[in-house]
């Protein structure tokens, strides 16, 4: 059974459609990698299956572990599994990422039918998941991004994900702007994550983060439409080739 | 009642009130009451046409009898259970009068505590006694010059820092009939010294209670002080208050005022700097539900050179509710080198609830760094998302983005269990 099956779908924003019919479908375990030239509908396939409010879908289906995605609030989305790890992460002055986590933490383990984790657990629970992108722990007293530098920005992205064990999560260009060391730090977080139960869309403009993350597969968007898939080798085609002998072939 | 009939009523209270002086009527602070009931009698109750009234209406001062009230009955139960608990001394006053019973019996070094009426009669006590709170400019100052009683009169010895922060208490009761009652503080720094105080209001009855508090602070060289409001009464409350902060060389004044609930908060806050290198800070944060009013009306006058300012008040608006920020920051010619930094940030929760806000600076130094902003919006729908895409529901987002905000100026607050119990209370109210 596939985790997230999308069909056909079209969504606009401020009266412009960008997903002129989207086909995807990932089964759990599997890495997909997005890539594509800029204005293709990248951010906006994130932002749709994360539920942002700007983007109104006309039409599709899009299935997330059996469950109608557009029958859920953003929140519903998260409880059941769907991380969107943002391309710009807001900065919450006054919320600690300790506080902020506990809550989000609690209010997923509640509707998973679980009792909210004790100080002591959850302590002991922030302290191992932030070694995995090797924040220190004076971190968590901070307030959420607030005067974080891009890169820990980023970190704190894949933190968030660690602490809350999604099934399926999408990075939204979660390399642009890193230099290697926090790629590398990014992408290790990423690589301790992965099981065979869940998967990941790692949508990117850089072929580089797929030399630490290695996807199953990689599919090319185009002008709101995924125009061509294949393999990790398809990756490194576009970054000798670039992508203009891909629009030729549409076009 | 009627406006006029409003008035009359306070100048027969007056009558009733010096008859009661008898043997003072010589007395240089009872020429002043006569000169401060002159002064109301002639400005009148101020109406929406007066600038720093602009948005507050006092309708409330017709819709009630408010008895001018001396003395109440209050035991210690229930102060026990209404009035928040502090590691400090505290200072009781019930209507207008102190309560020895009801308060801490303060033996500190180098700190004289008393009750002003007492120490009135001293010319050190006289000389000072209204000297910077000048009642001309405000006809609710006025009339507590007027009509007051008693009053904390806390006087730190030179060179002493005082370990507690003092707590003045000031309850109005109001349980046989809706009451209006006067408190007067005076506070004396000495040179290179401390001392910290919070006032908190209480009401105690379901009748309406008009409060009027004035507190004149006098900061010598290089003293510090601190005067922190804790504003969490009922909905039949109405409070009028006046501080006024007098300070010298390298003095430092630090003020706070947090309202989260009253039915009606006008808190005037004026500091005039007299000397080279002082500094003040003023911090705020107001929250005005149902149809409350809280208004906060600031003043900073830089007449002396090299001196600092900030400013920083934040205020959240529900269902009907109304705030008022106007602060207006003066920098005299002779003031260059002056920092002012003023800021004003408001949430806007509901269509129905109004902020308004207004920077006044009149600045003739042009030597000086000045700066203020005022915003007022919705929650901020990034953040919303943010955290509901993390699984956290629309509500308790809301609570966690309000209360980190509201925090800002809770953790300005230097003593550790009152913004405790700031935070505390705060969440509560903020919590949907």
């Amino acid at each position: 059974m596939s985790l997230l099956k999308i069909e056909n779908l079209k969504a606009k924003i401020e009266g412009n459609e960008i997903l002129h019919g989207l086909n995807l479908e990932i089964k759990p375990g599997e890495i997909h990698a997005i890539m594509g030239p800029n204005g293709s509908g990248k951010s906006t396939l994130a932002s749709v299956l994360a539920g942002k409010e700007e983007y109104e879908v006309t039409d599709g289906k899009v299935t997330f572990d059996g469950k109608d995605l557009f029958e859920m609030s953003p929140e519903e989305r998260a409880r059941e599994g769907m991380f969107l790890a943002f391309q710009y992460p807001v900065e919450i002055p006054g919320v600690s990422n300790a506080n902020f986590m506990k809550t989000a933490v609690n209010e997923i383990r509640k509707h998973r039918g679980q009792d909210a984790l004790d100080a002591m657990d959850f302590l002991q629970l922030m302290k191992e998941k932030a070694k995995y992108v090797e924040l220190d722990s004076q971190f968590l007293t901070r307030s959420v991004n607030h005067g974080f530098s891009g890169g820990e920005k980023k970190r704190n992205e894949i933190f968030q994900m660690a602490m809350l064990d999604p099934k399926l999560a999408v990075l939204d260009e979660t390399d642009s702007g890193l230099d290697i060391d926090a790629l590398r730090i990014v992408a290790s977080g990423v690589n301790k994550l992965k099981n065979k139960n869940n998967s990941f869309v790692v949508i990117t403009h850089y072929q580089r983060l797929l030399d630490y993350i290695v996807p199953d597969y990689v599919h090319v968007l185009y002008n709101g439409r995924i125009v061509k898939s294949g393999t990790k080798e398809l990756a490194l085609e576009l970054e000798e080739k670039g992508y203009d002998w891909i629009k030729e072939l549409v076009d | 009642m009627s406006k006029t009939e409003f008035i009359n009523k306070i100048a027969s209270e007056f009558e009733t009130l010096s008859s009661h002086l008898n043997g003072q009527k010589d007395s240089d602070s009872y020429g002043k009451r006569k000169e401060a009931i002159a002064a109301f009698n002639e400005a009148g109750l101020p109406t929406l046409k007066h600038e720093h009234w602009k948005y507050t209406k006092l309708s409330f001062l017709h819709q009630f009898d408010f008895d001018f009230a001396i003395g109440g009955n209050v035991s210690k139960e229930e102060v026990e259970a209404k009035v928040p608990k502090f590691d400090a001394y505290k200072l009781v006053f019930v209507n207008g009068i102190y309560n020895a019973s009801l308060s801490d019996d303060v033996k500190v070094k180098g700190l004289t505590i008393d009750n002003l009426s007492k120490v009135l009669a001293k010319k050190e006590v006289a000389a000072l006694y209204s000297q910077v709170a000048d009642y001309k400019k405000n006809p609710f100052l006025a009339l507590n010059t007027a009509m007051s009683f008693e009053g904390a009169y806390v006087k730190v010895h030179k060179n002493t820092v005082i370990d507690k922060p003092l707590h003045v208490v000031i309850i109005n009761e109001s349980k046989e009939k809706s009451s209006k009652s006067y408190f007067r503080n005076m506070i004396e720094v000495g040179e290179n010294a401390s001392v910290k105080i919070i006032e908190t209001n209480h009401t105690f009855g379901d009748n309406a209670a008009l409060t009027n508090v004035v507190s004149e602070i006098f900061l010598a060289q290089n003293a510090k002080s601190e005067y922190h409001k804790l504003q969490i009464d009922v909905d039949n409350s109405y409070y009028l208050g006046t501080v006024q902060a007098y300070q010298e060389r390298d003095s430092h004044f630090k003020s706070s005022s947090i309202s989260l609930s009253g039915k009606f908060v006008r808190n005037n806050l004026d500091s005039v700097l007299n000397g080279k290198g002082c500094l003040t800070d003023f911090d705020g944060f107001y929250y005005a539900e149902k149809d409350n009013l809280v208004d906060n009306h600031t003043f900073i006058d830089h007449a002396n050179p090299h001196c600092d300012s900030n400013e920083f008040y934040k205020g959240i608006m529900n269902d009907k509710g109304t705030a008022v920020f106007n602060g207006k920051i003066l920098v005299r010619p002779d003031a260059q080198q002056t920092n002012a930094y003023q800021s004003n940030k408001n949430i806007l929760l509901s269509d129905d609830a109004t902020i308004n806000t207004k920077p006044e600076l009149e600045i003739y130094a042009d030597d000086v760094k000045c700066s203020h902003g005022a915003t007022c919006g919705y929650l901020d729908e990034e953040s919303l998302f943010y955290l509901k895409a993390r699984g956290i529901g629309e509500k308790e987002a809301k609570t966690l983005l309000l209360n980190a905000f509201a925090g800002e100026v809770f953790e300005r607050i230097g003593i550790e269990d009152l913004r405790n119990y700031a935070i505390e209370l705060a969440f509560s109210r903020l919590h949907f």
